[in-house]
């Protein structure tokens, strides 16, 4: 079977990054106007929907539906890097990368959030220790998948996608935070 | 240095460490990690960390940079506390912006006063943080070009451009009433109202696609209905234009209404418009043209008549996979009138191929169901009905809306019956005898009640191709597929057929009939019977009766007739002599054969058409055959239908005709070889819309002929919209590149269009396809170089009346066009007296013909007129 995307991900950035950029303008307005965040399109929404575009989605099977995701994660953390590095770039006449980010207005609890410019670095040096751990994370983090459909697009077990997610997300708030502690 | 090795081992102590009781921890880590010191303190800090960093990832990454632009100050200058927004009071130029009244993700639209001029205008702003974007910028300097040529009361009008460092805007028309979709939301709209919106739609983006523009957000938040009840369509920021063709010449730069010179709009793949209002070949990504807003249309139809969106889902991938997968409920209408149900499948078609081609054709489709009574009239006769006909119409309207609101007609199935493959042993006898059976079985099934049933040249175009039947059934849009084999030995027919039904995917049906060569209209009409009950059609007293009895026939006279019947529909000129040898024979040893004379009665009119024989002769031929035989087989379709050309293009009896086309499609709505001929009555007398709305039935039964494109195209080129034309005529002749009318056809169109170059590329394409040597080719050209088009249509006169005088055939009419364009009005007029003297059968054409214009004042055109009975 021939799908667009297998051409290559340049095609399927084309196809994803539009969509992801109007989609944040329109959860950037949905936050100032003070809405919860699970009103909000889902990033595995976004996915889905560049994958209807990209293939005859009835045809399609399992494995490729799969390897769509994990294109599509690593795609959508291109996007959202570049995104955030060069709004970064804009406020800061183009030296710093380190970008502040504020509490979201609508969470309740404090919670913390990654900036995505030193996950990302981290994520790289993560890579080259365990591959399939940073997969984990881009199909989590980046594509909004759940246990169960990161699961079956690396072909592994819940168990080890859980466990392998435990590691990943301790080892990256380590890095990212070792300057604080 | 941390190695993946080393990590490994991290992992797993970590993993086996995070399991126990912190009470196990300490000496399970001596056990571990013995002197290892290192790993030891890894793996701590790493517990440390997990218990810190729950919830550190749990917002997506998505949300985080959404965030981001949230809190940045100067990404939007919307506030949460209401709709005043940022450009508020604040002044450019002129205009003084007043107040927020519209936002989409395109930009903002404000009102503002002019000072200048005193009045209140629109306008429109792209959002600060896109003003630097220079594909933002260059896609609103477009709409603003788009919007400056589109001219019409149905589209918001354009006053001005303004470009400040930091504002980028344009000034609109200030429309004051409600947008469609704030009128939907007051519930479905009685059927006077959204017919007359409808219209105003249609003919706005008629206007906006004759000018190559593709609205591609058409949707009800982008239609006001004024206050005094007119219809403006707004919004053309994510308009499309066409791209101009590739040899843009110097000729092209000096058409006033070039977007050549635009950048193009797309320059990402992909996903502009709305989701509930985008076609599925939008939503795919995938190019779009004038039939996405075709789509868009019909769902605006749809919920006008409803109230309630077509295509629905809790957000944009379910929305969007409604609208590739599923087929509209139609049951959330209620009691539609047929012909609004029909409009809404044909606009509402997943395939654009299947789609209504082009707005206009959806516009006479209105109509119709406007003005039911005199759209059926000439127009002469319309103007004349008086008051006395007004209350006649008004009481038929009525009539129509009881009739309407009875129970919706259940959808009528179509069926595609596939050529039949000849088994072994074959012969090119047995082939033959499969392709014309094939016709055959389509003919006969297509005169049972409510089942369409595709024609045959469409369905030849099937042969011998290895889809299955369920990719065909897409392909196509039917409901059912008859596959079927035949095999002919030792004086038997052996047929085998597989009924396959598209929506429970699967063989409905199989069967497998055997009887003697004579008795081969008997099993015909018995599996036609056979299909009508698979299909649960109910047949009439009529109907049955007719398929319980069959004529015998001789083998190779049914032969004969089934080759010939198949040839003829070729249209191929060069095939009508042989077409006339196959029926002679079949009607020699068979002279009761009726059916034979039908067809050879239809070639006569063919070759009478196409001035392949003189009018006078063939058509007193084609109506002794055509009565011939309906004396032997009454209500013959095909004779019926040669007797009402006869009438229209030899006697010119435009109202007898009309009558005769009417009643033969009331009875047989499945024969496609009547919708050709009404069309091109239709045509002679101006009536194009209505002609339209014919050529589109037409390509319902017959969506892959090319004929139906070539008459769109024609009719589009009458009503000088050239760029419809264009498109219309490219489709034929990618059905059929060997038509050399077509690519010459084309070249018209161009040069309506102003394309010189392109004109005459297509005029040699034209002349290469037909035959024509180098040194035809050469002078052409040369002419063409030194004189422009001018030169090449004296050039290529000169050319053909010296062929023509050296064969000894004058082709009057065609030559009385060539002298039109070179502008030789008197020759012209000649010329066309000598083909009204032979009766030429294109006479009924002269009244439209955009070539007699400039001589249409003249007394001696008068008089033609009259002799053509065209005043």
């Amino acid at each position: 079977m021939l799908v667009a995307w297998k051409k290559g991900d340049e095609s399927a950035l084309g196809q994803l990054a539009p969509l992801v950029h109007m989609e944040l303008q329109r959860m950037a307005r949905r936050y100032m106007a003070g809405e919860r965040a699970g009103h909000l399109l889902q990033p595995t929404a976004l996915v889905n929907e560049a994958y209807l575009r990209l293939i005859d989605w009835k045809n399609v099977d399992w494995q490729n539906r799969a390897h769509f995701f994990g294109l599509a994660a690593q795609i959508m953390r291109r996007i959202l890097v570049d995104f955030a590095r060069a709004r970064g770039r804009e406020k800061r006449g183009g030296e710093g990368i380190q970008v502040s980010l504020s509490e979201a207005a609508n969470v309740a609890s404090r919670r913390q959030s990654a900036d995505l410019i030193s996950l990302d670095d981290a994520l790289q040096s993560l890579e080259k220790l365990n591959a399939r751990h940073a997969r984990v994370v881009e199909l989590r983090f980046f594509a909004g998948l759940s246990l169960k459909e990161t699961a079956e697009a690396l072909d592994v077990s819940v168990g080890t996608v859980r466990r392998d997610w435990s590691l990943a997300e301790a080892w990256l708030y380590r890095e990212l935070n070792a300057d604080k502690e | 240095m941390m190695t993946p090795e080393r990590y490994s081992q991290i992992s797993r102590i970590y993993h086996e460490v995070v399991e126990l009781d912190a009470g196990e921890r300490d000496a399970f880590l001596d056990r571990e990690c013995g002197v290892d010191e290192e790993l030891r303190r890894e793996v701590l800090s790493l517990l440390k960390a997990h218990d810190k960093a729950g919830g550190y990832f749990e917002r997506p990454a998505m949300e985080v940079a959404a965030q981001l632009l949230a809190d940045d100050p100067d990404a939007t200058h919307n506030t949460s506390s209401g709709r005043r927004g940022a450009l508020s009071g604040r002044r450019l130029k002129q205009y003084e912006f007043i107040s927020l009244i519209g936002e989409g993700g395109m930009g903002k639209v404000y009102r503002a006063h002019d000072h200048n001029l005193g009045r209140d205008v629109a306008i429109k702003v792209l959002p600060p943080e896109f003003a630097t974007d220079r594909d933002r910028v260059s896609r609103l300097r477009t709409e603003a070009r788009v919007l400056a040529t589109l001219n019409h009361p149905g589209i918001g009008s354009i006053y001005d451009v303004q470009e400040e460092d930091s504002v980028s805007g344009l000034v609109l028309e200030l429309i004051e009433g409600e947008t469609l979709a704030e009128r939907i939301a007051r519930g479905p709209l009685p059927m006077e109202e959204v017919l007359k919106i409808a219209g105003q739609v249609a003919d706005a983006l008629e206007a906006a696609h004759e000018k190559g523009v593709v609205h591609r957000d058409l949707k009800p938040a982008n239609i006001k209905i004024t206050n005094d009840g007119r219809v403006k369509v707004l919004d053309f920021g994510l308009a499309k234009v066409a791209k101009p063709s590739p040899p843009a010449s110097a000729q092209a730069e000096e058409r006033g209404q070039d977007f050549s010179n635009l950048p193009t709009v797309v320059s990402v793949p992909g996903i502009f418009g709305t989701p509930a209002y985008m076609s599925p070949e939008q939503a795919r990504g995938e190019p779009v043209d004038q039939r996405a807003d075709v789509w868009a249309f019909g769902c605006i139809l749809f919920e006008m008549l409803s109230g309630k969106r077509v295509f629905q889902g809790r957000n944009t991938t379910e929305i969007l996979a409604t609208v590739i997968r599923d087929e509209p409920d139609w049951t959330k209408l209620v009691r539609p009138p047929s012909g609004i149900r029909q409009l809404l499948e044909r606009c509402l078609q997943k395939n654009p191929a299947e789609r209504m081609p082009n707005i206009g054709v959806v516009q006479a489709a209105l109509e119709e169901r406007r003005n039911p009574v005199t759209a059926g009239l000439p127009r002469w006769q319309a103007a004349t009905m008086g008051l006395m006909a007004l209350v006649i119409t008004l009481a038929l309207v009525y009539l129509g809306f009881s009739y309407w609101s009875a129970d919706t007609p259940p959808k009528i199935p179509r069926l595609a019956v596939l050529p039949l493959r000849a088994l072994p042993p074959v012969s090119p006898e047995s082939d033959s005898f499969a392709d014309g059976m094939t016709e055959e079985l389509i003919v006969g099934l297509g005169d049972l009640p409510n089942l369409t049933v595709l024609s045959a040249t469409t369905m030849m175009r099937y042969k011998d191709n290895r889809k299955t039947p369920s990719e065909i059934a897409r392909e196509l849009n039917v409901e059912f597929v008859l596959e079927s084999s035949v095999q002919i030995s030792d004086g038997k027919i052996v047929i085998r057929s597989l009924l396959y039904k598209s929506s429970e995917d699967r063989q409905l049906w199989t069967a497998s009939y055997e009887r003697e060569h004579e008795k081969i209209l008997e099993l015909q009409r018995k599996l036609a019977r056979d299909i009508a009950a698979q299909i649960n059609l109910r047949l009439t007293p009529e109907d049955e009766q007719r398929l319980a009895t069959a004529r015998k026939v001789d083998p190779v006279a049914f032969l004969a007739y089934l080759d010939g019947r198949r040839l003829l529909h070729t249209r191929l000129p060069a095939n009508y002599l042989t077409t006339i040898e196959r029926l002679e024979t079949a009607i020699k040893i068979d002279p009761q054969f009726g059916a034979a004379r039908a067809v050879l009665a239809e070639t006569y009119v063919y070759m009478g058409f196409a001035q392949v024989m003189p009018a006078n002769e063939a058509y007193p031929l084609a109506r002794k055959e055509a009565q011939t035989a309906l004396s032997l087989e009454p209500g013959n379709a095909d004779a019926l239908v040669a007797l009402a050309r006869v009438r229209a293009e030899y006697d010119r009896d435009y109202g007898g005709a009309e009558a005769d086309y009417k009643q033969i499609i009331q009875k047989n709505p499945n024969h496609p070889y009547v919708y050709g001929g009404y069309s091109e009555l239709l045509i002679a007398l101006g009536r194009f819309k209505e002609a339209l709305a014919m050529t589109e039935r037409n390509r319902e039964l017959d969506p892959q002929s090319a004929e139906s494109f070539e008459r769109a195209a024609w009719m589009n080129y009458l009503m000088r919209k050239p760029k419809t034309a264009i498109e219309e005529w490219k489709r034929s002749i990618q059905l059929n590149p060997d038509d050399a009318m077509a690519h010459d056809e084309l070249g018209k169109a161009y040069e309506q269009d102003g394309q010189s170059a392109e004109a005459f590329a297509r005029y040699q394409e034209a002349a290469a396809v037909g035959g024509r040597d180098d040194d035809f080719l050469n002078a052409l050209r040369r002419a063409y170089e030194s004189k422009g088009l001018q030169g090449y249509w004296e050039k290529r006169l000169e050319l053909e009346t010296k062929e023509e005088e050296e064969a000894g055939i004058y082709f009057t009419y065609n030559r009385a066009k060539l002298h039109a364009r070179v502008g030789n009005s008197a020759e012209t007029l000649t010329w066309l007296e000598m083909a009204a003297s032979e009766n030429n059968s294109r006479l009924i054409f002269i009244g439209v013909e955009l070539d007699f214009e400039k001589i249409r004042s003249d007394p001696r055109f008068q008089e033609l007129l009259k002799r053509a009975r065209l005043q």
